[in-house]
């Protein structure tokens, strides 16, 4: 990365006086530990220099004005600002590179409007999505963003990253349950970006599509203030079906067959390989039991009115058993599915060598892949962190891989493929960190090698993923447009500075 | 009931401003820090409303494992640790506890770990903001224990209380003079029940405001309770007050051996005594009533079923509200510990929010379990004028009882 | 299982020797195991209702549920 001198301006006690004045006192924090739990995010983060990812304030707006007096103040002072949502995304999109402000809009989690003749509702991006289905389930309505952080996530986070949910197949992703949203730019200008130019249309020719250029940019060109958002109804039935396998060749077929068929209530299949088989039944048996005989799983899931459905089921079982496929009962499926969110991740699945129970975190890769890509990609990313255990033991674990369909609307198409590593965390320093890094380089450089994308979901702006993204897989002429946007957008470069290497945009 | 033991015996040793966080507290905090998921979050009736992510469980842990790498400082986190319902949600959500909890026998403990940071930190010589209600309610509490024989049995005047201990009730100060119409009704549903039983007449501080001041000084009066019962022979213990029972299933194990007694929640006990007699309620209620499912039987003590199963015993009353799983975003703004006399307007924010909750399913009368309940949503009718009246289960059921009771509920009468 | 577990009473939870040296298990009796089973099940019954009205169950001829 291009390194550029950029001349930020401090966050004094004047600076914080006007945020106070601006906000109040109780929405301007201060104190150490309320800004070191706003360092990170999900992902394993460089505890041995915590302080160097702190901000040196957290503002708390409530409304759009206050982002406009915040931006306009941070502009103006060339301070550096972070925006920050559920602090629940995977590629530190949160994590301030520059210390600076950091913007937590979860105070802004007002529900404006439930348009249910319209099937949308407009809402504030510090409203997480399963309170908002809280509120919409009387209605029998539901905005369908099942993601792995359902629970905690905010909208303006999701809209950050260009959230990826479990049930996309059915309902699509946040590219396409956005309407429209209220963007506030760094100069403190609000613009409204949807289907042309107004709220709830969602398909307009009218104009560019910048509804898309202002989603996914990780906080580098504004702040989401509101969206308006699908409603949907609330699905008749949900099915979720397991199936194991003997093999790889035989689940990755059915994968295929199952995504191809053509259903339209198929709403997610996906592939449990053999190692995350055997990380689940490390304490899987806590609830789900799985069977010794049981490699690779497939699952099926099905959401909508139960005459369609319950047809479709019974076709995918056809399909499944067809390649071998094995249906595991309706306990696995129903508490396995119902878990999705939960389990997956806890910090006691860490095993050492000696089989002892140890903390690690959890990380997750998110490579965008293609059908046929992912048996090599499978290879490859086991053979990568393998050799990275093997080079530094107890410090990483191989927790298995997850494929999951990954289009909007449909089975088919690009696929998450997710290796999951653990990580000793707390025992980071700059030796082990740059070796994850240079681990994380290697896959997502094994995921460009096949014309894929480093990232499906979480973005690709993290140390280690953002100059592989960036130089490599955006190098036909992408990274420059961004860059040139960025540039025009943010000139001065206070926007969640340092990500995606566009430091390099103000390089002339 | 059965007792509930979750002790981490490292929570003895005190964390001081003076000292490095010990290295088992560091991975205690690291565990909820770890999962980053955060579903501790929006589940907490406090940060529903604050929207600050240091009042909540993965707040209070990473501050701890912040400050043991040195980024903050102990004594600066006890603003945010005042923030806590101790409602037990958190605990329950979290993935540590929900999904590997049982597996692992380690769970997430955050109720105990706020009132140990308080209590460390009082120790330590710190103080608490706000803290003078807290401190004259505990005061007040104190008081009583010289006259608290009267004090107990004050409300059982007028009513025959034949029986000797074997079958007891526990009725605590705040019942004792604030909620007294739960003793009062208990007694006389259960005297028509035929059942015998006296009253324990010294119960002593029970508050769970006193387990983040001073713990010891709680344990005396709590080893006083379990020395008592012996000799006086109690066999089964009914409570009144669900903040109590939740303490006696959850926080008396942690010290004493409690296998000669049983204690049973009021609506536990009469729900058992009127299924083994084959009684049902003999006079008709029709009504459609919102239930309030009180934090310290749905979140910590997970055992909410009795007072919906005692509403439903009676010939037309209904409740609509949601089920136990979807009340533990809920909380009548009380908590279980000082929040409402630290935080009265988040507390009377957080009881408004549930009642119009509750107005919304268009009822006129919300069924609680939980004098603290009962007097916290008065107080937000009162403020809020919102036209859902706080009603004890007990009052609901005297009625079908056939026992004469003025309540305050428009349907109930 | 991919590892030893214990098996008491039909429950089923680590072996204990794995949890002592680097993550130690807290005091739990069976209560409080059963407790947090109980919170779950309850957890995951709201959550198949959260996202839609029924969950559906497989096709007859396909699974026989147990006795």
């Amino acid at each position: 990365m291009t390194t550029v001198a950029f001349d930020y301006g401090a966050v004094t006690d004047e600076v914080v006086a006007e945020l106070k004045k601006l906000l109040g006192d109780e929405n301007v924090l201060t104190e150490m530990h309320e800004r070191a739990m706003r360092a990170f995010n999900c992902a394993p983060a460089p505890l041995h220099r915590w302080e160097d990812q702190t901000p040196d304030v957290v503002v708390l707006p409530g409304s759009t004005e206050d982002v406009v007096g915040i931006l306009k103040l941070a502009n103006e002072r060339r301070i550096p600002v972070t925006p920050r949502g559920g602090g629940s995304g995977l590629a530190d999109g949160a994590m301030p590179l520059r210390k600076g402000i950091c913007v937590d809009v979860k105070r802004m989690n007002e529900i404006f409007e439930i348009d249910e003749e319209n099937s949308c509702v407009t809402v504030g991006t510090g409203l997480n999505p399963l309170k908002l289905n809280e509120v919409l389930e009387p209605l029998g309505k539901i905005f369908p963003d099942d993601l792995a952080g359902y629970a905690n996530a905010v909208l303006g986070g999701r809209i950050g990253c260009g959230g990826w949910t479990l049930i996309g197949g059915r309902y699509g992703h946040i590219p396409d349950t956005v309407i429209s949203m209220e963007c506030v730019l760094p100069d403190g200008q609000v613009i409204w970006v949807g289907g042309g130019g107004t709220k709830k249309i969602r398909k307009s020719s009218s104009g560019y599509r910048l509804k898309d250029l202002f989603m996914q940019h990780q906080g580098t060109l504004c702040i989401v203030t509101r969206a308006v958002l699908e409603l949907y109804p609330k699905p008749e039935v949900e099915f979720a079906g397991y199936f194991a396998f003997d093999n790889w060749d035989d689940a990755y077929q059915a994968l295929y067959d199952i995504t191809t068929a053509g259903f339209g209530t198929i709403s997610s299949a996906m592939i449990f390989d053999d190692k995350k088989i055997d990380f689940l039944r490390r304490d899987d048996e806590a609830f789900i039991p799985l069977h010794k005989d049981v490699r690779f799983v497939d699952l099926m899931t099905f959401y909508g009115k139960k005459c369609e459905v319950e047809p479709a089921v019974k076709e995918g079982f056809k399909i499944m058993k067809a390649r071998g496929g094995r249906y595991l009962g309706p306990e696995q499926g129903e508490g396995d599915w119902a878990s999705r969110h939960d389990r997956y991740h806890l910090s006691y699945h860490g095993r050492t060598p000696d089989g002892q129970a140890t903390l690690m975190s959890w990380h997750c890769e998110d490579t965008a892949a293609y059908h046929t890509a992912l048996p090599g990609l499978r290879e490859k990313f086991h053979e990568i962190v393998g050799r990275y255990m093997e080079e530094y033991p107890g410090m990483f674990d191989d927790w298995g891989i997850f494929i999951y369909t990954s289009n909007p609307f449909k089975g088919w198409g690009d696929y998450l493929i997710e290796i999951d590593v653990g990580v000793a965390e707390l025992a980071f320093n700059t030796e082990t960190w740059d070796a994850w890094i240079r681990m994380k380089k290697e896959i997502a450089n094994a995921a460009v090698d096949e014309e894929c994308s480093v990232s499906i979901c979480h973005g690709s702006c993290r140390e280690g993923d953002d100059d592989v993204a960036m130089h490599r897989e955006m190098a036909n002429g992408s990274f420059d447009i961004m860059k040139r946007i960025k540039r025009m957008i943010d000139p001065n470069n206070i926007m969640n500075p340092g990500k995606y290497c566009l430091d390099e945009a103000y390089v002339d | 009931m059965t007792y509930q033991l979750s002790k981490k015996d490292f929570y003895a040793e005190p964390l001081t401003k003076t000292k490095a966080i010990p290295e088992e507290f560091v991975k205690e905090a690291y565990l909820v820090f770890a999962c980053r998921h955060k579903f501790c979050r929006d589940i907490c009736p406090n940060f529903d409303l604050t929207r600050d992510e240091a009042h909540t469980s993965y707040g209070f842990h990473t501050s701890i494992l912040a400050v043991s790498r040195g980024v903050g400082d102990l004594e600066r986190l006890i603003d945010d640790f005042s923030y806590c319902l101790e409602c037990g949600a958190c605990e329950l959500r979290c993935p540590n506890t929900s999904m590997g909890g049982d597996f692992y026998r380690r769970s997430t403990t955050t109720v105990d770990l706020v009132r140990k940071v308080r209590r460390d930190h009082v120790a330590d010589g710190g103080e608490i903001r706000d803290w003078a209600a807290v401190k004259d309610y505990l005061d007040e509490h104190r008081g009583f224990v010289a006259g608290q024989g009267d004090l107990v049995t004050k409300w059982a005047e007028g009513i025959k209380v034949a029986g000797d201990l074997k079958t007891a009730l526990f009725v605590d100060f705040f019942t004792a003079t604030q909620g007294t119409e739960v003793p009062r009704l208990a007694a006389q549903v259960l005297g028509k029940l035929g059942v015998r039983f006296g009253i324990y007449t010294t119960p002593g501080v029970t508050a769970p405001e006193l387990l983040s001041v001073d713990d010891e000084e709680w344990k005396q009066y709590a080893a006083a309770n379990v020395a008592n019962f012996k000799e006086l022979g109690v066999k089964t213990l009914v409570v009144m007050n669900p903040h109590d029972y939740a303490l006696f299933i959850r926080e008396y194990p942690k010290w004493f051996a409690m296998d000669d007694l049983e204690v049973v929640f009021v609506t536990d006990f009469i729900l058992r005594t009127m299924k083994a007699k084959g009684v049902t309620p003999p006079v008709a209620v029709e009504g459609r009533f919102a239930y309030h499912d009180p934090c310290t039987l749905n979140k910590l003590v997970v055992e909410a079923d009795s007072p919906r199963e005692l509403v439903a015993m009676v010939p037309g009353a209904e409740i609509v509200d949601v089920m136990p799983a979807n009340q533990w975003r809920y909380c009548c703004g009380n908590g279980n510990g000082p929040y409402r006399k630290l935080h009265e307007d988040i507390s009377y924010r957080i009881g408004q929010k549930r009642l119009r909750a509750a107005a919304d399913l268009g009822v006129d009368t919300i069924l609680v379990a939980c004098p603290h309940c009962k007097d916290q949503f008065t107080d937000v009718k009162a403020k809020a004028g919102l036209p859902v009246e706080p009603v004890h289960v007990l009052e609901l059921l005297a009625k079908a009882m056939g026992i004469e009771w003025e309540t305050t509920s428009p349907t109930i009468g | 299982m991919a590892e030893d577990i214990l098996y008491k009473w039909g429950e089923i939870e680590i072996l204990p020797t794995r949890m002592e040296k680097y993550i130690k298990q807290q005091e739990m009796n069976e209560a409080e195991r059963e407790r947090i089973v109980r919170a779950r099940n309850m957890h995951l019954d709201w959550y198949h209702r959260h996202f839609a009205y029924e969950v559906l169950k497989p096709p007859a001829d396909e699974w026989e549920p147990k006795a």
